[in-house]
């Protein structure tokens, strides 16, 4: 039987538990939470909280997920509790003296981390939200660090669970006093579904968000073994396939499937796949595959254990307001749970599914429409060229700025813009709400300096995210350059109808454009052909007659100095010049 | 005296002529009359006799009546014969030249129809996997929207594993195997020899292994200046290739055992042709006058605009020196 009590002001959840005792603190509190300056805060705080533990005889560790941190133990009663009281007074006093250290470290652990199929989904649907993006943490402060645990890291915002043999001992859970934060609203990003996207090479995820129920945890076992039979035992397309049913708010749960597929037959693994999810939906489902499902999920609530394991669940339901429900319950829901129930899931997870397809492959054919990477049209505005020779054009409006890379294009809305990336070098990433990035390399493009201070402008300071300074190596030049390169020669003035105070307005006066090394060259071969002639014409008339020869030198100066003039000028941009060539492919590595 | 003359050969080219289901599923569906349709489609021999029915239903009018009977009874072998109508409309836009002969307005179209078709056509094989019709027209979506040489594959296990010698199927797997569908002409081949080794005796399918040769000497002209006649007699006076006609002819429609079962004309036709320009023109004559009145045309496409007029020459050039 689970209990629930207050230990310090923190709710806490007990069941019995036969073996090792288990317990953790959860919060509500996770990456889909954090503005943008904050975005890696989370993790951070994580990893700080359980820095003084160092290594221990027993386990425990920390997650960070969308909505919740949750940390966790096992071992003697002593160790869980003493776990989870170190954890709480170490978020009372972080280490902060190893904040960059810690930095290092998150950032040695995303460069080894791919993203899952799960943060894609949540990215498709709900834009930069779902991401888990730590680009605040280079800009991360002391105060910042603390600011955010202190605001929710708290006991109104946690819950602890504890499972053990006998009821814990007494025990202190210093946490400050707080305010509960409440979920997310999760903002829709994409406008028809069933939709689908192209992501990955190998791997085919289907993702539906449906109400909270037995049933929906029962569909997604039947459709586990439908496809272990169908892609893997039948016709081998897949190695690994696997479902998952797991609640997301108080009243959802998302539905996930996932198949792998062969070098060779990835078209044929995405092809069986949707046919089986469309004979999920209209076709029969096989009886034995429903009697399974329905029979383990039985069995897991006959599981003496069962109340301890569901202990993290019960801190989810808590603390996102979700109802409870006792183990008789469940047992009498899946007494209900027959064809038609399931297939009334089967019909709500087609209202919003969302398919993943390996890149190079569509699903348009299945009746998916393609979901927008962009859900705002491109701005009419400024356009600016890119210094390499290229249809794509940036266009820089008032609104927000759009890369048109025909027939497609990317926009970032000022009024919709999560935030921005800065680098010291001038470099500018933009992130809309709906993940949209868009990169400006001040190298790459005909940019006039003033378009710099425009766009910081535009964005408001605290949704800009300093990052390091970055090498010059790791600075990218374009592969064909003029002479005037970055330098602003070409280059585009910025918008000036935007509102006022967002544009500089009048700055970047266009500049006429420098002539190229070949145009040079031939002004140059001209210039000393027409010394040359006129120096053999002056030494002919000195030889000849001294007086034309002095007429044919005074007018010959000129002439000469200008050549010369001309020749210096020119040997110092075919250097420039050269030094702008793209290098060898080998050269480029870094 | 005048002479009498013999009245002139004139070869049924009709379908419905040769083959009792395909008029009695043309015939039910152009009077919109959905109970005789199932009836016919109910009585249908085998699947291959279902499928050329179903070859002759298409055109906005039966479009709309089939549209008609799945809003009212949404059932697999009215969303067969939706899916099978639309699979036309879709080619009737493309036309049938080399992908680059295809405009882009025509081919967003071609490709909307024929999503419309897999979709219609996918929901039937949902609510019955084992209608084979369905999945047989799957495999010209398939083709057409370029799904991949392995889910056309997938689609084509499926189906031979309802019924392992449909030509219907064969002759669509085929065509997508070829190297112009993106798969490449010796694996065509082999599917087809395969395919032909795998049948009874006196079966229509080892007809495969002339369609085969007929995708090679069209393969032959795609990048040469060779001429379509010069390609055939140059490869069909090959040793080797005449030898497997003979063999394929000899599994087939030399056969005693050889029936008029579906696409039995075809399989005459075209063997009548073969045989010809492999110089057997004895067993090419014995072919011509089995077909009695009956015609089929489709291997006179690779040979002359006019594939009628070339069968009909080739009749008579035949007759004379078999």
């Amino acid at each position: 039987m689970i209990t629930s009590t207050y230990v310090d002001g923190v709710r806490l959840l007990t069941a019995p538990t036969t073996g090792q005792a288990r317990g953790g603190i959860t919060f509500r509190v996770g990456y889909s939470d954090e503005p943008f300056q904050y975005t890696g805060a989370t993790h951070l705080v994580e990893h700080l909280a359980l820095h003084h533990l160092g290594q221990t005889d027993y386990h425990f560790n920390g997650t960070t997920a969308p909505y919740m941190t949750h940390f966790f133990s096992q071992g003697t009663p002593d160790e869980v509790t003493t776990f989870i009281t170190r954890v709480c007074q170490a978020l009372c006093d972080l280490p902060l003296d190893r904040l960059d250290l810690e930095k290092q470290v998150l950032r040695t652990e995303a460069d080894g981390r791919s993203p899952s199929m799960g943060e894609w989904m949540r990215t498709w649907r709900h834009g930069v939200s779902g991401q888990l993006s730590e680009w605040g943490l280079p800009g991360m402060t002391p105060a910042m660090v603390a600011d955010w645990t202190r605001r929710h890291f708290t006991r109104e915002n946690a819950v602890v669970w504890f499972a053990g043999p006998e009821a814990p001992p007494s025990w202190s859970l210093p946490l400050p006093s707080g305010v509960p934060l409440p979920m997310p609203v999760r903002r829709e990003m994409v406008d028809a579904y069933p939709a689908y996207f192209s992501q990955g090479s190998r791997t085919i995820g289907w993702q539906a968000i449906v109400g909270r129920s037995m049933a929906a945890s029962v569909y997604s076992d039947v459709l586990r073994r439908h496809m272990f039979r169908e892609l893997r035992q039948q016709h081998g397309y897949s190695y690994t396939v696997d479902t998952d049913y797991s609640p997301v708010d108080a009243q959802h749960a998302s539905l996930m499937c996932l198949a792998d597929s062969g070098a060779t037959t990835t078209d044929a693994a995405l092809g069986g796949f949707i046919d089986l999810m469309t004979q999920s939906r209209w076709g029969g489902l096989h009886a034995d595959d429903v009697a399974s499902a329905i029979g383990a999920a039985r069995r897991s609530l006959d599981d003496p254990d069962w109340e301890a394991l569901t202990l993290p669940s019960g801190c989810f339901d808590l603390l996102t307001g979700a109802p409870t429900s006792t183990r008789e319950e469940l047992l009498a829901e899946i007494e209900l749970i027959d064809d038609a129930a399931l297939h009334a899931v089967a019909e709500e997870a087609a209202r919003s599914a969302l398919l993943c397809v390996p890149v190079g492959l569509r699903a348009d054919w299945a009746g998916y429409a393609l979901a927008p990477t962009s859900i705002h049209g491109p701005v009419e505005g400024t356009e600016v060229a890119p210094v390499e020779p290229s249809t794509q054009r940036l266009v820089l409006s008032a609104q927000g700025i759009t890369v048109r890379t025909p027939p497609a294009s990317r926009t970032v809305r000022f009024d919709d813009c999560a935030g921005m990336l800065a680098w010291p070098d001038g470099a500018r990433r933009l992130v809309a709400m709906d993940a949209t990035t868009i990169h400006i390399e001040p190298t790459l493009w005909r940019l006039d300096p003033g378009v710099r201070a425009w766009i910081d402008q535009s964005i408001p300071a605290d949704k800009v995210a300093w990052q390091p300074a970055r090498s010059p190596d790791a600075i990218p030049v374009p592969a064909v350059e003029t002479v005037a390169g970055a330098s602003g020669a070409g280059a585009t003035p910025v918008p000036t109808s935007g509102t006022p105070g967002r544009g500089p307005g009048t700055t970047g006066t266009p500049v006429a454009p420098v002539r190229q090394p070949t145009v040079m060259m031939g002004v140059w071969i001209f210039l000393l052909v027409v010394s040359i002639v006129w120096l053999a014409w002056t030494i002919s008339g000195w030889v000849y007659d001294p007086n034309a020869g002095l007429g044919l030198t005074v007018l010959g100066v000129p002439i000469w100095m200008a050549t010369i003039w001309v020749s210096l000028a020119y040997r110092k941009r075919l250097r420039a010049w050269k030094q702008s060539v793209p290098r060898k492919p080998t050269d480029r590595r870094r | 005296m005048t002479a009498e003359s013999t009245p002139p050969f004139v070869p049924d080219f009709d379908p419905r002529s040769a083959y009792p289901t395909v008029a009695a599923v043309s015939a039910a569906a152009h009077a919109a009359d959905w109970p005789r349709l199932l009836q016919a489609c109910q009585s249908a021999p085998t699947w291959d006799d279902l499928l050329l029915g179903m070859d002759q239903v298409s055109g906005p009018d039966c479009e709309g009546f089939l549209q008609s009977i799945m809003a009212d009874q949404p059932n697999p072998v009215a969303a067969t014969f939706l899916g099978s109508a639309v699979i036309m409309d879709a080619w009737r836009i493309r036309g049938s030249g080399w992908g680059r002969t295809v405009g882009p307005e025509q081919a967003r179209q071609f490709l909307d129809r024929l999503n419309q078709a897999d979709q219609v056509l996918s929901w039937a094989c949902a609510v019955d996997p084992g209608y084979l019709p369905a999945w047989a027209h799957r495999l010209t979506t398939s083709k057409g929207l370029s799904l991949g040489q392995a889910e056309s594959r997938r689609r084509y296990d499926h189906i031979a594993q309802i019924d392992p010698h449909n030509y219907y199927a064969q002759t669509s797997m085929l065509s997508i195997l070829c190297a112009k569908w993106g798969g490449d002409n010796q694996t065509m081949h082999q599917f087809a020899i395969a395919c032909a080794e795998a049948a009874p005796v006196g079966s229509v399918n080892p007809t495969l292994v002339v369609l085969a040769h007929w995708e090679i000497v069209l393969e032959m002209t795609r990048n040469s200046e060779m001429s379509a006649r010069d390609a055939t007699v140059a490869h069909f006076n090959r040793h080797d290739v005449r030898a497997q006609i003979q063999w394929a002819a000899h599994k087939s429609v030399l056969s005693s055992a050889f029936t008029r079962r579906a696409h039995w004309v075809s399989a005459m036709s075209a063997f009548g042709l073969a045989l010809a320009l492999c110089g057997d023109w004895s067993a090419s004559k014995y072919c011509f006058l089995q077909l009695g009145p009956y015609a089929n045309s489709s291997s006179w496409n690779y040979l002359s605009p006019n594939p009628q007029a070339g069968f009909l020459a080739n009749r008579a050039q035949a007759l004379e020196l078999g």
